[in-house]
C-alpha cells in the first residue's frame, strides 16, 4: 500500500473515532435536538434547534415588514405600531448535514438543508448563518495548523442562544440585552408570523411545565405539571386539591374563598380569575360559583327581596326611580323567571293600590289546629278554604316554627344586615361575614371596630367578662330516651 | 376522604424526621385526627424553658378548614384565654391557607408567645395586665410557665421572701400576678384570701392602677 493511501486511512478512522464521540456528545447533552437516533456511518445528521430567548420570563420580539428596512432607522419608534410579542422560544432552526469521510480534520460538515419552522428567518438570513457557522470551522482549521475539529457542538450552542444566534445575524445588537430594546425580525405579514410565533411559544411553554415537577403545598406531593394548574398568581398546584377545594368552597357557598391557596394570596384576599375557575371546576360548578357571586354583590343591597318561587330564588332589586308611597314601590319582577310579585306579602303582584290579601296569620293556623277533628267549626272552614290547602298551611307553620326555633336557639341575627350567624367555636366577638359589622354573639349588640373588647369588660353588662362561654355543649343536660316516667 | 389521611400521615412523618425544629407532633388516642402538639416556649420571653402542649383537631375538611387548636398547657397571655386556652389568631380562622401545616402552625403559636396582640386580646384581663405593668405580666407568665409548663423556678420578687408554711397561698397570689402585701392589707379586714385575690385580679390592681384604685372601691367590690 502506497504510503499517502495509509496515511488517509489512518486519518479517516482517527476522523470516525472523532465523529462518532462527537455524535455520543451530542446524544447525552442535547437528545431532544437529534433526529436520528442511532449514530450511522454515513455521517447523516439532522439537528433541530430551538432558539431559547431567554432563561427568565419573556422577552420582547417585533416583527417588522421587509419594506420597511430602509426607514427602519429613521422611525424606531415604528416599532409600537408594530406586532410586539413576549416570547421565551423561538420556532427550531433545522440543521441537515452530511459528515464526509475525512470531517472533521480536513473538511467542515456540508450544509445540506437549513431552514427555520415557520419560516421566521429571510433565506438571506439564513445564507448568512450557513456562512457564519462554515467559518466558525475554518477558523478552528486555521488556528489549528491546518487539522479542523469536531464543530457540531459549538453550533449548536451558537444557534441555542439568542445572544449568539440573533447577535450574528444582525437581529439584535449587544445593547438589546441590556436596555428594552427588542429582537427585530423581519417578515413580510408581521401578523401572520406573530400568530405562529405565539403557538409556537405556548405549545413550547406548556410542553415545559407539564414535563416539570411541581411541589404541591396542599397534598404535600411531588407531581408533574401535566397534572398541576398554574394559578394567575404565578402558583402552582395540583389540579386534584384545587378540585376539591374550590368544589368545597363552591358546594358550601363560600364563594370568597376561591383562590389561590397561597398564605400571602388569602391574606391579600386575592380571588380566582373566572379563567382559572373555568379550568379546576366542572361547568355545573362554574354555573354555581357565578350565581354566587352574583348574589353576594346584589345581597350587599338591602333592598333586595328574594324571588318566591321555589325554585328560583333569583335575588330581585327594588325598582329604579319609584315614588315612596305610590304603592309601586311594592313591585318587583324577577330578572330569572319573569315572575311579578308584591315585595310585602311575597304573593302575585296585585296592583299598587289594592292592599296586600289577607294572609293566613299565625294565630288562624293555631286557632285552626286548636280545633277538634269532625267539629263543625273545622269542617266549616275545611269547606270553605280546601282542606288540603289547610293541611298545607299547617304544615309550612310546623316547618316554620321549627325554623324559627332553631334560629333562635342556635343563632344569632347581625344587627348590621340581619344575616343569621351560628358559631362553632372562638370568642363572642363576631365579625359578620356579609356586611363587616362587628357584634356580641351574646346579645347582638353592635360592637364598636374600634374597641370591640370593651363590652366584655363593662360591668354591670350582662356580658361582663363573657368574652368566652365556658360551659362544654356535653354537660348540658340531655333527657335520656327510653326513661319515660 | 383519604386524601385528608394521606396529607396528616405526611405531615406527621415530615415532623418527625425533622430534628432540627423544635416542634412535635403525637397521636392523642390512636386517631390520625386528634393529636397532641408541643413546642419549646421561645428564648428571651417569659415562656422560655416551658414545654407546651395543643391539643390538635383535625377537621373533615382538612385542608381546606383550618386545623383547631386550643393549648393543653395554661398559658398566660393576652391572646390566650387563661381558662380554657382557646386562641386568637387570624391564620386558625378567616386568614387560613391549605398551604399552611401542623408544623407551620405550631411554629406560629410559638412566634405569638413572643409577639402579644393586646389589643386583640382573647383574655381581657390578661391583656389589662400586660397593658398595666409589663414587669408585673412577665412576672406572672414566668410564673405560669414554672408551674404548668415546666419551665425554670422563678427568683426575685414574685417568689416572695418568707415562703415556709403557706407555700399554696403564695402561689395563688403569684398565679393572678398580685403583690403579697396587698392581699395581706384587705385580708386582714377580714375577708377571705381567695375572696381578695379574685377581687383584686378582676380590677387589675397593679402597678400604677394601684393608686388610681381607691381602697374604699376594693372594699365596695369585697362587699358584693
Amino acid at each position: 500500500m502506497p504510503e499517502t493511501q495509509r496515511a488517509s486511512l489512518v486519518d479517516k478512522n482517527a476522523c470516525e473515532a472523532v465523529r462518532r464521540e462527537e455524535w455520543e456528545v451530542l446524544e447525552s447533552i442535547f437528545p431532544d435536538f437529534l433526529s436520528n437516533d442511532t449514530y450511522t456511518a454515513e455521517g447523516r445528521i439532522e439537528l433541530v434547534v430551538p432558539v431559547e430567548l431567554t432563561e427568565g420570563p419573556s422577552r420582547k420580539v417585533v416583527i417588522v415588514p421587509p419594506d420597511e428596512q430602509a426607514q427602519q432607522d429613521s422611525s424606531r419608534t415604528d416599532c409600537s405600531i408594530q406586532p410586539s410579542l413576549s416570547l421565551t422560544t423561538l420556532p427550531p432552526i433545522t440543521l441537515v448535514l452530511i459528515l464526509p469521510l475525512d470531517y472533521p480534520l480536513h473538511r467542515p460538515p456540508i450544509i445540506s438543508g437549513l431552514h427555520a419552522t415557520c419560516g421566521w428567518l429571510s433565506t438571506e438570513k439564513l445564507k448568512l448563518l450557513e456562512r457564519t457557522l462554515l467559518s466558525v470551522w475554518e477558523v478552528e482549521q486555521e488556528q489549528g495548523g491546518g487539522e479542523g475539529r469536531a464543530i457540531l457542538y459549538d453550533w449548536v450552542e451558537m444557534i441555542r442562544s439568542a445572544e449568539s444566534c440573533l447577535g450574528m445575524l444582525g437581529m439584535m445588537t449587544d445593547d438589546d440585552f441590556a436596555g428594552s430594546h427588542p429582537c427585530r425580525i423581519k417578515h413580510p405579514v408581521p401578523a401572520l408570523l406573530a400568530e405562529r410565533l405565539m403557538s409556537f411559544d405556548a405549545k413550547t411553554r406548556l410542553e415545559r411545565f407539564s414535563q416539570t415537577n411541581y411541589a404541591c403545598e396542599v397534598c404535600l406531593s411531588s407531581i408533574k405539571g401535566a397534572k398541576c394548574i398554574s394559578l394567575a398568581c404565578g402558583h402552582v398546584f395540583c389540579k386534584a386539591c384545587l378540585v376539591d377545594f374550590w368544589g368545597l368552597c363552591i358546594s358550601e357557598g363560600d364563594v370568597d374563598r376561591v383562590g389561590c391557596p397561597d398564605p400571602g394570596c388569602v391574606k391579600q384576599g386575592t380571588k380566582a380569575s373566572e379563567e382559572d375557575v373555568r379550568r379546576v371546576v366542572d361547568s355545573e360548578e362554574v354555573t354555581r360559583w357565578k350565581w354566587l357571586k352574583e348574589k353576594k354583590e346584589l345581597e350587599k343591597d338591602p333592598t333586595i327581596v328574594h324571588c318566591p318561587m321555589g325554585f328560583c330564588q333569583h335575588p330581585v332589586k327594588k325598582p329604579m326611580q319609584v315614588e315612596n308611597g305610590s304603592g309601586w314601590e311594592r313591585l318587583r319582577t324577577c330578572a330569572a323567571c319573569g315572575y311579578s310579585f308584591c315585595a310585602y306579602c311575597r304573593r302575585t303582584w296585585h296592583g299598587p293600590h289594592t292592599n296586600c290579601p289577607i294572609t293566613f296569620s299565625e294565630e288562624f293556623v293555631v286557632k285552626y289546629m286548636g280545633l277538634e277533628e269532625a267539629s263543625e267549626e273545622k269542617i266549616m272552614l275545611q269547606r270553605r278554604f280546601g282542606k288540603g290547602n289547610l293541611e298545607k298551611l299547617v304544615r309550612q307553620f310546623e316547618e316554620d316554627k321549627a325554623n324559627r326555633d332553631w334560629l333562635d336557639k342556635s343563632t344569632m341575627a347581625c344587627p348590621g344586615c340581619g344575616v343569621r350567624t351560628e358559631k362553632s367555636m372562638g370568642c363572642n366577638h363576631m365579625t359578620c361575614g356579609k356586611c363587616s359589622q362587628h357584634f356580641c354573639y351574646r346579645c347582638g349588640e353592635k360592637l364598636l371596630v374600634s374597641d370591640p373588647y370593651g363590652h366584655f369588660s363593662r360591668k354591670g353588662h350582662p356580658c361582663y367578662q363573657k368574652l368566652f362561654d365556658f360551659e362544654s355543649v356535653q354537660d348540658d343536660w340531655q333527657p335520656v330516651e327510653g326513661l319515660d316516667f | 376522604m383519604d386524601a385528608r389521611l394521606r396529607r396528616v400521615n405526611k405531615e406527621i412523618t415530615d415532623c418527625k424526621n425533622d430534628k432540627a425544629s423544635n416542634v412535635q407532633i403525637e397521636l392523642i388516642d390512636n386517631s390520625p385526627f386528634h393529636l397532641k402538639g408541643t413546642f419549646q416556649g421561645p428564648e428571651d420571653t417569659p415562656y422560655e424553658g416551658g414545654c407546651f402542649d395543643v391539643d390538635i383537631v383535625i377537621p373533615e375538611a382538612y385542608p381546606f378548614q383550618p386545623v383547631k387548636m386550643k393549648f393543653i398547657t395554661k398559658v398566660y397571655h393576652p391572646n390566650v384565654s387563661s381558662a380554657s386556652g382557646a386562641i386568637c389568631l387570624d391564620i386558625l380562622k378567616d386568614a387560613w391557607s391549605p398551604v399552611l401545616t401542623l408544623k407551620s402552625t405550631l411554629i406560629s403559636l410559638q412566634s405569638l408567645l413572643c409577639s402579644p396582640e393586646p389589643n386583640d386580646p382573647q383574655d381581657a384581663e390578661v391583656a389589662k395586665h400586660y397593658m398595666t405593668s409589663k414587669q408585673s405580666f412577665n412576672d406572672t407568665a414566668r410564673y405560669w410557665t414554672h408551674i404548668y409548663a415546666g419551665g425554670p423556678e422563678v427568683s426575685g420578687a414574685v417568689k416572695g421572701s418568707k415562703v415556709t408554711q403557706d407555700d399554696a397561698e403564695q402561689d395563688e397570689i403569684a398565679m393572678a400576678g398580685l403583690e403579697k402585701a396587698h392581699v395581706d392589707q384587705f385580708e386582714s379586714l377580714g375577708f377571705p384570701r381567695s375572696k381578695v385575690i379574685e377581687v383584686l385580679r378582676r380590677l387589675n390592681y397593679r402597678g400604677a392602677n394601684v393608686a388610681k384604685i381607691n381602697e374604699d372601691r376594693v372594699v365596695e367590690e369585697l362587699l358584693k
